[in-house]
């Protein structure tokens, strides 16, 4: 081994949070580039103050649960969860969270490693980790 | 040109994603390595004996043959 690299995940495109939602199988809703974002709703269909560019909506969570949304921070540059502290404790939607973070990665690094025409091959382990082997020339 | 393998393994909660180069010498791993740099922030990097190691040299070589036919030069 020459090098070793540990990354934390961090939401910074919208393309590729696009396709980890699609890939958790979680129907969303997204606010297009320009536009306002929507504002998410509580379990008593209360209108909250936040706002989201990407929204699962309740319905689609367990029951008692709120919208969970992505957020996008002008200032860090990158889309933030909004996640109500009930469903902070739902194992479902926690179980949905992670689904979409771990898609994420794989989707923003199989896609660098496309680029660059390199081999990538996923291998899904038994405890939910997500291995990808890139070969190539360089 | 080198061959090399990166095994990226991300955590089941996708919190966190390592990066491993292999089979190869040099600092050129690092521009493989540097593949991981749109999935979020480095938290922590290392290089390994391999790093600092010359990247392999191809060396060609060329035979030179001399055909005489017939006389003397």
């Amino acid at each position: 081994m020459s090098k070793y690299r540990k990354m934390a995940t961090k939401f910074t495109s919208r393309v590729f949070l696009r396709a980890a939602l699609k890939a958790a199988g979680v129907p969303f809703e997204e606010t297009l580039p320009g536009k306002a974002e929507k504002h998410l709703y509580g379990y008593q269909d209360k209108q909250r103050s936040e706002t989201a560019t990407f929204i699962v909506r309740r319905e689609h969570l367990t029951v008692g649960s709120n919208d969970l949304g992505f957020h996008w921070d002008p200032d860090s540059r990158c889309f933030t969860e909004i996640v109500s502290n009930y469903d902070s404790n739902v194992r479902e939607v926690t179980r949905l969270r992670q689904t979409v973070k771990r898609e994420y990665a794989v989707s923003t690094a199989t896609s660098a490693a496309k680029a660059k025409g390199y081999n990538v091959v996923r291998v899904n382990g038994a405890n939910g980790t997500v291995q990808l082997k890139v070969t190539g020339r360089i | 040109m080198q061959d090399f393998t990166l095994t990226i393994t991300i955590s089941a909660d996708g919190e966190e994603v390592v990066g491993e180069v292999s089979g190869m010498k040099g600092k050129k791993c690092s521009d493989v390595a540097a593949l991981l740099d749109q999935v979020g922030d480095e938290l922590e990097h290392r290089h390994t004996d391999d790093y600092s190691a010359n990247e392999p040299v191809s060396i060609g070589t060329t035979t030179k043959h001399t055909l005489t036919i017939g006389g003397t030069l």
